[in-house]
């Protein structure tokens, strides 16, 4: 490919991004929507994953003692815990220690309400567990369950289950919403592609005739779609950038629950993202939309 | 050199086109093809020019054997041959020098390359003065001047014409003739398709005829040659 030739397709593929006004306003504003609704989908998933995780990292897990076990005894079955697979660590809080805390989070005005306790402690001896990987949280329970002199764990399995399903949900959602607003952006830069290269069929059977080749006739229409993509994803991550700060700003979201996922953490991935897809949706309609002018 | 060699080609719809052409033209020939409208001539030259392929025998054009060519082979093919319209096939929008520069960057000469050619193509068909004129601004042997300057412009081994002074007066025919006569002593083989026998028989060249898919005759002399064949 001759360097005189990529300057002819660089402006050759320009032309046609404003010559094919309409068109290339309407491929643009489908793709941007697409991109856009597709980010703030990845977006939700990746805040339910967060959330999921910080629950994990809460150790809201506590296995507690048989209240027949000293608290030497008690503390021996720390290593029977840690062992279990997936569990990522463990603390072990005496009932003195939980007393102590308990007395620390009632505060000073009802500290009058566990006056006497600490002669006859009432609380059991217990350990906090985190776990690595929140898809294993149930065996890892029923695991911890079946150590011998753990009477009971309290952990927040169906809590758990309903964000995992409902984060399988989303992300089964968002790849079906992809692949359809990708879709639409594949038929609408093709018919772009179509229209100019419909408007320019005669053209074309020239430059097929005096022996261009099928790339010298192509590259100008992948460069337009190129460049339609490029607008598209630029104007995407824009938008979607505004809209995380807008709602990040608005408070909307300040639920102590919910974890949410900062867009700027993550905007060199949707950069990425954004171009990667909007070129591959541009180079796919353009290839498809051209070959049969190729024909002659 | 063009060589067909028993050629036969039939179209989708069973229309027999050719049946059994053999022809040989040397480099640097000058040679009407001419023949009734569905003798089979523009079929002949669809098969140079590799948008046919025989449905049996050889076609051979500048080295290049369009019976077997990959269709990636066909744009270097047709680089060796310029193709003149009856229909001129001019890109509108662009001047008579952007037309006959933009042949030769398809093939991605610089634009050095370009300036240097195609001023020089655009004086050999009388035309310099002209090159920042739209084609619709031009008559139509204008036009057919800038089409056999696009043709010439890549420097090919062959000039096909394809009834080029169709939508011609006589005079400018005959300028176009003339032209292309010019073209052939400067070493280019021409062949021009056309059924004008009176332009035909004002030179002495080799005239092939064809009729029904065959060649029928194949003389020096003009297009009586042919009809002295028939009768």
């Amino acid at each position: 490919m001759s360097r005189h030739n990529i300057s002819y397709y660089f402006r050759e593929g320009f032309k046609g991004v404003f010559s094919h006004g309409f068109m290339s306003f309407a491929a643009v504003s489908v793709m941007t929507t697409c991109l856009v609704l597709t980010g703030t989908v990845v977006l939700i998933v990746l805040s339910l994953n967060l959330t999921i995780d910080s629950m994990t990292k809460i150790g809201d897990i506590r296995a507690y003692v048989d209240d027949t076990y000293t608290i030497e005894e008690a503390a021996a079955l720390e290593n029977k815990i840690r062992e279990i697979d997936n569990v990522s660590g463990v603390d072990f809080i005496d009932r003195n220690r939980a007393l102590e805390e308990l007395a620390a989070s009632l505060g000073e005005e009802d500290a009058y309400l566990l006056e006497g306790l600490e002669y006859d402690n009432p609380l059991r001896d217990c350990y906090r567990v985190w776990v690595k990987h929140i898809d294993d949280y149930t065996d890892t329970i029923n695991a911890i369950q079946g150590v011998r002199g753990i009477a009971e764990v309290d952990a927040s399995v169906k809590a758990i289950n309903e964000l995992r399903n409902i984060r399988t949900i989303l992300g089964g959602a968002s790849l079906a919403f992809v692949a359809m607003l990708g879709l639409v952006s594949i038929f609408l830069i093709a018919n772009t592609i179509k229209l100019a290269s419909f408007d320019r069929r005669e053209e074309i059977g020239i430059m097929k005739m005096i022996g261009a080749t099928n790339t010298f006739v192509r590259m100008p229409f992948v460069v337009e779609s190129i460049l339609l993509s490029i607008i598209a994803a630029v104007l995407a991550f824009g938008l979607q950038w505004l809209a995380a700060d807008g709602i990040a700003a608005s408070g909307l979201m300040n639920i102590s629950f919910i974890e949410l996922a900062s867009f700027v953490d993550y905007r060199m991935e949707y950069a990425a993202a954004f171009l990667g897809f909007s070129l591959f949706l541009g180079v796919i309609g353009s290839a498809l939309s051209i070959r049969k002018f190729l024909r002659v | 050199m063009i060589h067909f060699s028993d050629v036969y080609y039939s179209y989708s719809t069973g229309t027999r086109a050719l049946q059994g052409v053999d022809l040989r033209i040397e480099d640097g020939e000058f040679v009407f093809l001419v023949g009734p409208s569905g003798s089979g001539k523009s079929t002949i030259i669809k098969l140079m020019t590799g948008e046919l392929r025989p449905s049996s025998g050889i076609v051979s054009v500048n080295g290049y054997n369009t019976s077997k060519i990959k269709p990636r082979q066909i744009p270097y093919l047709r680089r060796t041959i310029g193709v003149v319209f009856q229909d001129f096939r001019l890109i509108e929008k662009k001047t008579v020098y952007e037309n006959i520069a933009f042949a030769m960057r398809v093939v991605g000469a610089s634009p050095r390359e370009i300036r240097e050619r195609v001023s020089y193509v655009l004086e050999l068909v009388g035309l310099s003065h002209k090159a920042r004129r739209k084609p619709t601004e031009l008559s139509g042997g204008e036009q057919q001047r800038v089409v056999i300057a696009r043709a010439l412009v890549n420097n090919p081994q062959l000039i096909i014409a394809d009834e080029p002074t169709g939508n011609l007066d006589p005079d400018r025919s005959l300028e176009i003739m003339m032209l292309l006569q010019h073209i052939n002593d400067l070493g280019t083989t021409v062949l021009v398709v056309t059924h004008e026998k009176e332009l035909v028989n004002q030179f002495d060249k080799r005239v092939v005829a064809i009729d029904g898919g065959l060649v029928v005759s194949d003389k020096t002399g003009g297009y009586y040659q042919y009809e002295q064949t028939q009768y």
